[in-house]
């Protein structure tokens, strides 16, 4: 599998990094960048990559903010793991949020109806 | 020279001079003191060869006057007379005149001799003898040896004196020499001072100007960094000021597409619009067609804000135009469905992907009754100060992952005369807020309404706008903002 660059975070995307003990791709922070299709295509790219190389991805998101361009860039990532869910491979996802920005609990549901592949939902109260 | 050696030079110089000055003082002391002494010596020599004259006369006049009482006298004269010489043996001691002073005394010691002979003889009356012995060839060879003797002394005594006169000369000339030299380098190291002080000066003088050199050449260039600088500042301002320009004007244009408050007044009655693109334009918009017997009214948010935001609604308004007065106006669900067709129609997206939420309502003017669909946004009720949330179905339009074939839903709404009805865009519900920037959430939208809702709707739409930008604080605006309200 090939390395993954650390995507530090800004204002207005989040960090992405790679695990490759625990195969874990994390996501976390906020999410609206000017143009989220250049962002997210590297990655999408290279989770395409992985997913042909390896048997097993995980997905550990949490954001707290997601624009709608996101949103679609999330549901073509999403895409490519139910794709290979259904080819067999060991995927999951782990959405986590927090108890007071209940909005993206609505999301991660909405999210969840859109794939058939384990997804958990972790509720966060600090 | 190095400065260090010519500060040893000027100690050395000082330290000469100090010891010359006391050289010489002490000189001249002892110089004193010996010229006194000598002075001394030679008056007691003179005392001495006077009183041995004294003697000898006194001695001749008794024996040719055959008077012993002449010579009365003789032992209180010979007693001075030896003190005296006692005194110059004194005096003499530290000098090299023993040899001299001794040859005196025995001298007088001989002549001592040979007159107390003859005085015996005298007091003896033996006249005639005794008047041969002071006239006598000894008496008279011892008195002239005597003589010699004394002038010899003086002579030897001024001798000495003069001797070491000529030392002390010669220790004053060297103290003078000495003196001299030490001045001499004295003013050598005040040449070399003053020249070092005047190199100083020139080095400081020198240095000085390489400084204000360096000042005037650093000055220019921070000059010419700052004209570059400003250049590059007016560049960008100017740049700056044409684009901001232009999405001024591209507002104007955006907002024509938005219905005026005449329409909105008509149809609506109270009613309030928040509408606040994040950037000057947006990609939310609101949409208001009036027909015979009812009116559509709908909350639109298309992908993205700011330029690109904007043009999507140019796009989407003219779509949804083009359903309105060809294929549809009265079934808000049937209406999202052809909207959805013709835009992904319209828009062939390869890299990117892009749609819309809607919240589309239509009011039958007569009855009242009220339908509405919506695709990612939802209808807020406000009833009794109770809340109702009416979802839109979760499929969105225009999308490359919308089906085409998908049909929404529509709802019937039932509302009382007073009931308040809403349309958010996602903008409000995701305004940063708090430290975690959490967004202001439905919860808290909900709560709201309902606590407002015996307020008029303007004071309504200032209360929400108020709240918000509390709740934003000092965060800035994610996302743009459209509220929707009327009352039934």
């Amino acid at each position: 599998m090939q390395l993954f660059d650390t995507v530090p975070k800004t204002a207005s995307t989040p960090q992405i990094s790679f695990d490759p003990d625990g195969l874990k791709l994390y996501i976390s922070g906020e999410s609206y960048p000017e143009n989220s299709f250049e962002f997210y295509a590297p990655i999408i790219m290279w989770v395409k990559e992985a997913l042909a190389e390896t048997a097993g991805l995980t997905l550990d998101i949490n954001i707290s903010y997601m624009n709608s361009s996101s949103t679609k860039c999330m549901l073509d990532l999403l895409d490519l793991l139910e794709e290979a869910h259904q080819n067999g491979a060991a995927v999951s996802i782990i959405w986590h949020f927090d108890k007071k920005n209940p909005r993206l609990l609505d999301l991660a549901e909405e999210f969840k109806e859109e794939v058939t592949l384990p997804f958990t939902i972790v509720e966060h109260s600090d | 020279m190095k400065f260090f050696n010519s500060v040893k030079a000027l100690y050395l110089a000082v330290a000469i001079l100090i010891m010359t000055i006391g050289l010489g003082s002490y000189v001249d002391i002892k110089n004193e003191a010996m010229h006194a002494r000598h002075l001394e010596i030679n008056t007691g020599l003179e005392r001495i060869v006077r009183l041995n004259h004294e003697l000898t006369n006194m001695l001749l006049i008794s024996v040719l006057e055959h008077s012993t009482l002449r010579a009365a006298s003789y032992n209180t004269v010979n007693n001075n007379l030896e003190q005296t010489i006692k005194t110059v043996v004194t005096l003499t001691r530290q000098q090299n005149l023993n040899q001299e002073i001794s040859a005196l005394s025995d001298g007088h010691s001989r002549l001592h001799a040979i007159e107390e002979h003859a005085m015996k003889l005298m007091h003896a009356d033996k006249w005639d003898e005794s008047r041969s012995i002071l006239f006598g060839d000894t008496y008279v060879l011892a008195k002239k040896t005597y003589e010699i003797d004394s002038e010899t002394a003086v002579s030897a005594v001024t001798g000495e004196l003069a001797t070491t006169a000529q030392h002390f000369r010669i220790f004053r000339l060297a103290a003078l020499a000495l003196r001299i030299a030490a001045l001499l380098l004295l003013l050598w190291v005040g040449i070399l001072f003053s020249q070092k002080a005047k190199a100083d000066l020139e080095e400081q003088v020198r240095l000085r100007h390489q400084i204000s050199e360096a000042y005037e050449e650093l000055e220019g260039r921070v000059l010419e960094r700052t004209a570059e600088l400003s250049a590059a500042n007016r560049m960008l301002e100017e740049s700056r000021n044409r684009i901001m320009q232009s999405i001024h004007y591209a507002r104007i244009i955006q907002t024509s597409i938005l219905p005026d408050q005449e329409l909105l007044s008509r149809c609506l009655g109270e009613h309030f619009v928040l509408y606040r693109p994040k950037d000057i334009v947006g990609g939310d918009f609101y949409y208001m067609r009036e027909f015979p017997g009812h009116f559509l009214l709908a909350a639109i948010d298309c992908t993205g804000h700011g330029v690109p935001g904007a043009f999507m609604t140019m796009t989407v308004n003219s779509v949804l135009n083009h359903v309105v007065d060809v294929i549809c106006n009265d079934n808000p669900a049937r209406i999202l469905s052809e909207l959805n067709r013709v835009m992904r129609q319209t828009l062939k997206f390869r890299e990117v992907d892009a749609g819309l939420d809607i919240a589309l309502c239509m009011v039958d003017r007569t009855s009242g009754h009220m339908v509405f669909a919506g695709a990612g946004l939802s209808l807020f009720v406000v009833s009794g100060g109770a809340m109702r949330e009416i979802k839109g179905d979760h499929q969105r339009v225009g999308y490359k992952v919308s089906r085409s074939d998908f049909s929404f839903t529509n709802h019937d709404i039932r509302t009382l005369p007073g009931d308040t009805c809403y349309f958010t865009t996602d903008g409000l519900l995701d305004e940063p807020g708090g430290e975690k920037k959490f967004g202001f959430g439905t919860e808290r939208f909900i709560a709201m309404l309902v606590a407002n809702n015996s307020l008029g709707m303007d004071e309504q739409a200032g209360f929400f706008g108020r709240t918000l930008a509390e709740y934003r604080g000092e965060h800035s605006q994610r996302d743009d903002v459209t509220v929707i309200g009327f009352r039934v």
